[in-house]
């Protein structure tokens, strides 16, 4: 993937150049706002990720300024302001996802990723099949080498986002904020028990296990590691 | 040095409505007793014109049965009994027949007083001369007379006069009074003044004093108190009920510096420890120290964020986002959240909610506040234990409570545990960071609510009042 990173802090844009270049991206860097919007203008990237307060030009200015110029490309806002505004703003302005600074690298990697497939997924789609998993969107039915698994509402969300995300990692937090609705941090892992019961239901009874955990950072669903 | 004194006096506002006040009061002062002393003075002159009238009437009676001979005989008669009357008969020409014309003062004559008598209706105001052995009864202002020309007939008229009596006097006595009781109140009103003005000045001065040492960084000054209860006092009492306010914080803001010294070195340490151990990476367990490291830093981070995010809501910047909040839905995702965490420790827990069930509010601040409460009572009850979630919409506001059956918090600590980093201290080792509950604080407070530890018999019953929307 081409990823465009607008970011002023040298330490920080160097950190993820290096991470997303030994994950096989293809990226750019912009140390300065206008020079950010340049080079957004003439190039086509698949993701973008923008700093909130850059030289030159804001983020929030940036971001809005591409999307009146009809460019869609998804963006990663990272920010140092964690106030629940700043995240609707940036939001708002147009961004598609919003990043607390300090994060950990896989949490980026990971966001970025799904964003990208977010924009690629068509949202017409009614079913999802991971390798024997099955599930129907309109129906609601789980099918694992086609017997039907119950679950329950909020299970049903998780192992969708999980799908729609398959082979790539989701982290707690992305699994909080798709299925509960609210921004707010958990004292304790508290989606870690959603999960190892979605495990009994979908994995135990079965010789291959479709949810791996990523350690110190979140879960991947997919056939094989 | 006097001059810079009465400058001084002369800006102090107290001074200067104290000058405005006298002058008012001096002007009404000095319109009433003119009022009083024209009046008395008006009526005095009526009565002694009235009685001139009569005794005009009573000669004009007695001349007309008694004819002029008698009237002569009588005036003479009168004349010697009472000197402060005045009778003179005329002639037609203007003659005196009889009466004393000669107690006229040099500088009337006979003609002028019969061309003035023409004039003004008969009356006529002259001096008279008084005889020695009368002196000592009338007083010397009073030789004035006040009388009347009247005639008797075609032959005679007759002056009848009487000496103006006290009237004069009372018009000195009172100009007198007028004059010092004026005098008098001008220079009470200017002590009066200057001593309010000193007092006063004195009683701002001494709050002066105070502001300036408690800028100079003594904040433990506080203002003088009065005995009384007058404006001064309360407006000592009000800025020193503010400095309360302002220690009680600034005590606040010392002690969660502290505490962020304190309770961030321990880690800060540990992470310190690890990464020198990780100079060698020939270790075995390079890895998992690496990843400790991560997760000591990410420890931190997250206490980071639990602080600034109760600065946030205590700051109260977000008052804005108040919006209707659905609290059976919202109890509900926090069920769906925290249910499979207390079955996984066979903790009964229960949500039942009732009534209305909307409230005003910050949908994500109460969302994190309650699940905090609820994680922590998952925390500590113990395996077996029971949670309950209730929620009771009134009409008027609605009751929140958590309740379980875990060990409870002892009274003594009630207040502390709402306090940044505090910690049970039979819980010192387990995880958490002393903060879940200074963020529920900080979120009632937000709401304006407060919430409420009371004992559950056994175990902990939070009980929070939010408000109705």
């Amino acid at each position: 993937m081409r990823i465009l990173v607008i970011e002023d802090d040298s330490t920080v844009s160097q950190y993820i150049f290096s991470g997303l270049q030994s994950s096989g991206h293809n990226v750019t860097i912009a140390n300065e706002g206008l020079k950010g919007l340049s080079v957004a203008n003439k190039e086509t990237f698949d993701a973008m990720v923008v700093d909130r307060m850059l030289p030159g030009m804001d983020g929030l200015t940036l971001i809005e300024t591409i999307r009146k110029a009809g460019n869609s490309t998804p963006v990663l806002i990272l920010s140092a302001l964690s106030d629940v505004d700043d995240k609707v703003q940036g939001l708002k302005a147009g961004g598609d996802d919003y990043l607390t600074k300090p994060f950990a690298f896989l949490e980026l990697l990971a966001r970025i990723e799904a964003l990208v497939r977010r924009s690629s997924i068509q949202e017409d789609t009614t079913s999802l099949q991971v390798d024997d998993l099955y599930i129907d969107l309109i129906s609601r039915k789980v099918l694992r080498q086609d017997l039907e698994v119950k679950l329950k509402p909020r299970e049903f969300q998780l192992l969708e986002y999980m799908m729609r995300n398959k082979g790539q990692i989701v982290t707690r937090a992305m699994l909080l904020q798709a299925v509960w609705n609210y921004h707010f941090d958990p004292q304790t892992n508290v989606i870690d028990v959603h999960i190892s019961r979605l495990r009994q239901k979908i994995d135990k009874d079965f010789s291959v296990s479709l949810i791996h955990t990523v350690r110190g950072v979140g879960y991947v669903l997919g056939s094989s590691e | 040095m006097f001059l810079d004194l009465l400058n001084n006096f002369w800006r102090s506002t107290i001074f200067r409505l104290g000058l405005l006040f006298m002058a008012l009061f001096s002007v009404s002062f000095f319109l009433l007793g003119w009022f009083v002393y024209w009046h008395t003075l008006s009526f005095m002159e009526l009565e002694l014109r009235s009685a001139i009238d009569q005794e005009l009437g009573r000669a004009s009676e007695f001349y007309s049965t008694n004819g002029v001979d008698a009237l002569t005989a009588e005036i003479a008669e009168e004349l010697a009994n009472d000197p402060t009357n005045f009778y003179l008969l005329l002639n037609e020409h203007c003659e005196p027949v009889a009466g004393d014309q000669d107690r006229l003062d040099d500088s009337w004559s006979l003609e002028e007083l019969c061309q003035q008598a023409l004039v003004q209706d008969g009356w006529l105001l002259f001096e008279l001369d008084i005889p020695n052995g009368f002196r000592a009864e009338i007083p010397e202002w009073d030789d004035d007379v006040y009388a009347r020309w009247s005639a008797l007939s075609n032959n005679h008229s007759l002056i009848f006069g009487r000496m103006g009596g006290n009237i004069d006097s009372v018009r000195e006595v009172m100009n007198y009074a007028l004059r010092w009781g004026l005098g008098g109140m001008i220079a009470l009103a200017v002590v009066g003044s200057f001593l309010m003005a000193g007092s006063v000045a004195g009683r701002l001065e001494k709050i002066n004093r105070v502001s300036r040492d408690i800028r100079h960084g003594d904040l433990s000054r506080r203002m003088p108190q009065g005995r009384g209860k007058d404006e001064f006092d309360h407006l000592a009492n009000n800025l020193n009920e503010m400095l309360d306010q302002i220690e009680s914080l600034m005590d606040g803001v010392r002690s969660v510096s502290d505490s962020i010294a304190h309770d961030l070195r321990t880690p800060l340490t540990r992470l310190r420890g690890r990464l020198e151990q990780l100079k060698d990476p020939s270790q075995d367990d390079w890895l998992s120290m690496v990843e400790g490291s991560i997760l000591e830093a990410d420890q931190m981070i997250a206490t980071f964020n639990a602080l600034l995010r109760i600065a946030e809501i205590e700051a109260g910047n977000r008052r804005k986002s108040l919006q209707v909040v659905n609290m059976k839905s919202l109890l509900q995702d926090i069920a769906d959240l925290y249910e499979p965490l207390a079955a996984e420790k066979t903790i009964n827990f229960q949500l039942r909610s009732t009534g209305h069930s909307n409230v005003k509010g910050d949908k994500d601040l109460l969302f994190q506040a309650i699940s905090n409460l609820v994680d922590n009572a998952i925390k500590y009850v113990p395996e077996g234990g029971e949670i309950k979630l209730v929620f009771e919409g009134g009409p008027n506001g609605s009751r929140l409570s958590v309740n379980d059956t875990g060990p409870g918090i002892p009274t003594a600590d009630k207040e502390r545990v709402f306090e940044r980093f505090y910690r049970l201290s039979e819980h010192r080792d387990s995880i958490g960071n002393g903060l879940g509950l200074s963020l529920v604080n900080a979120v009632a407070k937000f709401h304006q609510t407060k919430v409420l530890l009371e004992d559950n018999h056994p175990g902990l019953n939070v009980v929070w009042d939010l408000p109705h929307a």
